[in-house]
């Protein structure tokens, strides 16, 4: 009996051991106090809040601050356990096993108990992102997997097609709830957890207002521990300057991304942090090849040579940052050196029309087969700062130069957003990219990237950078990888189907009484749940 | 520092003032104030040849000006090429490849001797002089090396034996090995007249030197003295192009660089600097006189020639007529100088007097910058500058924030290294050396090295390659290294 009893007791404790225990709500013990609300500027609204319709930068902060990943990158550059709490590796790198903390719950909707996060919701995030009707850009990027298999309740296996370079950082996509989306199947922007959605986060998403203000409040649950401030406020300012005045002013705390005119104001006040973070951007101004006069090569070579790229850099934005001359920012590893910005050349512009069969009409402007060369312009509202209108302004009259009518456009930033993914009409934007370390561009230059919602918007297409594109994710080699992108850079910078300009100087700007602010170089908020605000400052 | 120099640079304006706006030495000192030294160097080298033999004393103190803040600047450039050299190839020669690089083994082995890190430098040489598919001409080179670490190890014998047994016509090998010949100060062969051979063979086949030879050569003509020979060669050289290109496979092209050029080109430019301050204290007008003695007791004391220092140096610092921060940085270097020539007691003593003066950001920082640069252990200056730099942000205290990067660099406290310098920075031109001061810009991009914050080191050496070409060779190997350590997940956004 006694030995029974004590069989009995052994097996309640092993029950007891394997049940996920109830998250408590813990606080961190770095002794820094929790308190006081953070808001900071943004330059738009986001077009949603998951992470796997979004394409823009504002949508990924967000989520960044509502899920999280199987693993995730430290500041020291090195892949840490998130939602994974260790993981194997097999021998010949095909097969990824990750087992999963038992101690993480969904932010809870209001009314309903937390549900515990488990290896379902993993597998429902693969197969929603890889559904063929699910519209997002993360799709390319996970090819490499060949299938997912629930092995218990917290532990799942990837098999990959084939080894690939990097593949651990891979996984860290942020991890959808099972009960999250109302089509279980496949995601669509429609679908109403992409405005409400809910994460495993440090932060939940509390409303949004009528002000379009983002309010996400602390996840009392978070698995690390409850973040310290009590609520992150993204504000959406249609006016760059205004947003620094707001700084000023102390109507917000932080600027993601400062405008550059008031860098100088900013540094001079000793109220304000300025923190570099991201040089893996540029701008461009990018073509639509559907259109058949911008087809042509020769045409969009012209349209390089038209435009005195070093002098808007200059007169706009103070020649802060470099000209740059392919698809990869100078502060990427794939950046090729040899490669230099075509001048400023408005005589080899015309010569390169004139070579593509254009004459200028009586008006002056350029035409082909009694078509003329005139072309629309589309720039989202969100990048309606002073400079930015003086660029636009500057690219018309440079091309007026030569014979080509532009008729420039501002348009709100999810209309835009809809012209240029979706609809496709527009025949020039202007817009920027932001990438992280990989300097991955397949979604932006590979044909089967064409499509709704895709990146390649433009419609580029090129056989052999398809090839190189393919050969570059096929390849284990660092140093032939290296090799491909140099090429990639020398073809892309000769098709150009971008006008590439500029990396500008990226900055944020925070009030100090934000402490132990660290900021990820491309997701910003990763490290957010460290950051406090002393006692006395919280207001 | 650059305070001083500024003075400088107004009292020279102010004696070319009589020039045309278009006139050389102006401009020259123009490119100069932007940091745009190669250009200058360039522009006043050619000014000199037409100038007058008034303008010719003034350009020679610019020219001695010019080469000196060049020469900091690529003493700085070397260490940072080996700290990210040893890092690529480190990485590159452990990546398990089937198209293994041969190369790796000999470039490794390059710059592991540069580091000083002889045994590990000499395992890699003797791989590749083992691995039976180089080319004999390669072996030969890696002979020569082979014999600089024998000499290093203080095994001149062997060295010798090794040299002189080999065979060695082809250009590159041959300036190598007369480059080595020319540093050990041996007597067997004559290195300039090996070089004239290597010119010579490459001038009959119509082929431009090898940057590896142009490196060789230009080590060579300086240690001769003869600078402007080394000068010359450096016109027409192509400072970025790679030490070696290696195709392996289809879509698989390694190229190589030497941080020893950056080495010989800091060498240069300091013998330069040298001799046309020297050749500038030697001119009767009595102005530009000072002035170019005043410098030339500064370059000798950051040579590392202190008693050449000491000799010019005593009568600055008591002198009524210099402004106080002309005495100031002299007395400073004469602190150091008591310091190198083993006086310690009376080099801190000197400090302590010095920040006993009203605490000009300048002179702290000078101070600290100089104990930073010999170990020198004076704690007090760490403490000034921080209080000073606790002041604020503006240019007025640039100076003590690129001090107190530089300590904790020197501390490997990144992260305080980055804060301050990032203070220093001028953050509406956060990567032109014309904002602000390259030297400043290179420790911040080491500090980003060291942090994996390799983009940022990335966008800084992008800049700077627009006025100083050879820092490619640490572009490259950045990128390398970057590639290789990146993990990420393959995302880009638009915004």
């Amino acid at each position: 009996m006694k030995r029974l009893a004590s069989v009995l007791l052994m097996v309640l404790f092993c029950v007891f051991m394997m049940m996920p225990t109830t998250a408590m709500a813990a606080t961190k013990s770095d002794g820094n106090p929790d308190g006081g609300n953070l808001n900071y500027g943004e330059y738009g609204r986001p077009a949603t809040l998951d992470p796997i319709t979004s394409n823009d930068m504002i949508s990924l902060r967000i989520t960044e601050l509502l899920f999280n990943g199987l693993v995730g990158i430290d500041e020291k550059q090195e892949i840490v356990p998130e939602l994974a709490e260790r993981w194997e590796i097999s021998e010949e790198g095909k097969v990824y096993t990750f087992y999963l903390r038992q101690d993480v719950t969904w932010h809870a909707r209001e009314g309903e108990d937390p549900v515990f996060f488990t290896a379902d919701d993993v597998i429902f995030t693969y197969n929603i992102m890889m559904h063929p009707n699910t519209i997002t850009p993360l799709k390319v990027r996970y090819e490499f997997i060949e299938s997912v298999t629930k092995l218990d309740d917290y532990a799942v296996q990837f098999t990959l097609k084939r080894p690939i370079l990097n593949a651990l950082a891979k996984f860290s996509f942020k991890v959808l709830p099972k009960h999250g989306p109302q089509n279980s199947e496949f995601l669509t922007r429609e679908d109403p957890f992409v405005q409400q959605p809910i994460g495993t986060g440090p932060y939940m998403l509390k409303n949004i207002t009528a002000d379009r203000e983002v309010i996400l409040v602390a996840n009392e649950n978070y698995f690390k521990g409850r973040p310290h401030i009590d609520k992150f406020i993204a504000r959406p300012f249609a006016d760059q300057n205004i947003m620094g005045q707001a700084l000023m002013f102390n109507a917000i705390d932080m600027i993601v991304l400062v405008n550059h005119r008031d860098i100088p104001q900013i540094q001079g006040d000793k109220r304000f942090v300025l923190q570099p973070y991201n040089a893996l951007s540029y701008s461009f101004f990018g073509f639509n090849l559907r259109n058949p006069l911008l087809a042509d090569k020769r045409v969009r070579k012209a349209f390089t040579y038209a435009i005195n790229r070093q002098e808007m850099l200059d007169s706009f934005f103070q020649g802060q940052g470099p000209i740059i001359s392919g698809p990869f920012a100078p502060g990427s590893w794939a950046y090729n050196l040899d490669v230099q910005p075509l001048p400023y050349d408005p005589q080899k512009a015309i010569e390169l029309l004139t070579e593509a069969g254009f004459s200028k009409g009586d008006d002056g402007i350029m035409e082909k087969d009694g078509e003329k060369l005139s072309l629309t312009l589309k720039v989202p509202i969100a990048k309606e700062s002073e400079a930015v209108k003086r660029v636009v302004l500057a690219f018309k009259n440079y091309l007026n130069k030569v014979g080509v009518d532009i008729e420039a456009e501002f348009i709100e930033w999810l209309a835009w957003k809809e012209d240029i993914f979706l609809a496709h009409e527009f025949d020039i934007m202007f817009a920027s990219w932001v990438f992280d370390d990989s300097a991955d561009i397949s979604s932006l230059f590979h044909s089967a990237e064409v499509g709704s919602w895709k990146n390649n918007f433009g419609a580029f297409s090129n056989p052999e950078v398809d090839s190189l594109i393919v050969e570059s994710k096929l390849t284990l080699d660092h140093e032939k990888r290296r090799t491909i992108n140099r090429k990639l850079h020398a073809l892309i910078a000769d098709e150009n189907p971008y006008t590439f300009l500029w990396t500008l100087t990226n900055y944020a700007g925070y009030n100090k009484k934000l402490r132990k602010v660290a900021i990820h170089p491309y997701k910003f908020f990763s490290f957010s749940d460290e950051w406090f605000i002393p006692r006395s400052e919280q207001r | 520092m650059r305070k001083i120099f500024l003075i400088c640079i107004l009292i020279l304006m102010q004696a070319f003032v009589s020039y045309a706006v278009d006139d050389p030495l102006k401009r020259g000192m123009q490119l100069y104030k932007k940091n745009h030294y190669e250009e200058a160097a360039k522009l006043l080298y050619h000014h000199l040849s037409a100038s007058g033999s008034k303008q010719q004393a003034e350009t020679y103190l610019s020219l001695g000006l010019v080469y000196f803040a060049n020469a900091k600047l690529y003493r700085e450039l070397y260490h940072a090429s080996i700290a990210v050299q040893i890092d690529y190839l480190t990485k590159l020669y452990a990546a398990d490849s089937k198209s293994q690089s041969r190369f790796v083994k000999f470039y490794l082995g390059r710059v592991l001797m540069e580091a000083g890190e002889l045994i590990e430098a000499a395992a890699f040489f003797k791989k590749f002089l083992e691995d039976e598919k180089v080319q004999p001409q390669y072996k030969a080179h890696a002979t020569v090396h082979m014999g600089t670490i024998y000499f290093l190890q203080g095994k001149p014998d062997k060295a010798r034996n090794l040299w002189s047994g080999l065979k060695v016509s082809e250009p590159r090998t041959l300036t190598a090995l007369a480059a080595a010949y020319g540093r050990y100060g041996l007597k067997e062969k004559n290195p300039a007249s090996m070089c004239r051979q290597a010119l010579d063979q490459l001038k009959q086949t119509g082929k431009h030197p090898s940057i590896d030879s142009i490196s060789n050569i230009i080590e060579v003509y300086t240690r001769e003295g003869t600078i402007e020979q080394g000068i010359e060669l450096l016109q027409h050289a192509d400072l970025k192009g790679y030490f070696q290109e290696e195709t392996l496979i289809k879509n698989k092209v390694i190229r190589f660089y030497d941080s020893a050029l950056l080495r010989n080109l800091a060498m240069l430019y300091e013998k330069a600097s040298l001799k046309y301050l020297t050749r500038a204290a030697a001119v009767a007008d009595e102005k530009l006189k000072g002035l170019a003695q005043y410098y030339l007791s500064l370059g000798y004391g950051y040579f590392g020639r202190p008693e050449e220092s000491m000799k010019i140096i005593d009568s600055f610092v008591s002198s009524a007529r210099l402004p106080i921060q002309f005495q100031n940085k002299a007395k400073v270097a004469q602190a150091v100088n008591n310091y190198l020539l083993g006086k310690q007691k009376a080099a801190k003593a000197q400090f302590d007097a010095l920040l006993q003066l009203k605490a000009e950001p300048y002179l702290v920082a000078d101070i600290l910058l100089a104990c930073t640069r010999y170990n020198i252990e004076f704690p007090q200056a760490v403490i000034n500058a921080t209080a000073l730099a606790q002041k604020g942000e503006d240019r007025r205290y640039y100076s003590v924030n690129f001090a107190l990067g530089r300590y904790y660099l020197g501390q490997k406290d990144y992260p305080r290294a980055t804060t301050y310098m990032e203070a220093g920075r001028d953050k509406s031109n956060k990567n032109r050396i014309e904002f602000n001061d390259p030297l400043m810009l290179v420790d911040l991009a080491k500090t980003y090295h060291l942090t994996k914050k390799y983009s940022e080191s990335l966008e800084i050496y992008f800049e700077m390659s627009k006025q100083f070409p050879a820092v490619r060779q640490i572009q490259v190997a950045m990128q390398g290294v970057y590639s290789m350590e990146q993990k990420s997940a393959g995302d880009v956004k638009i915004f």
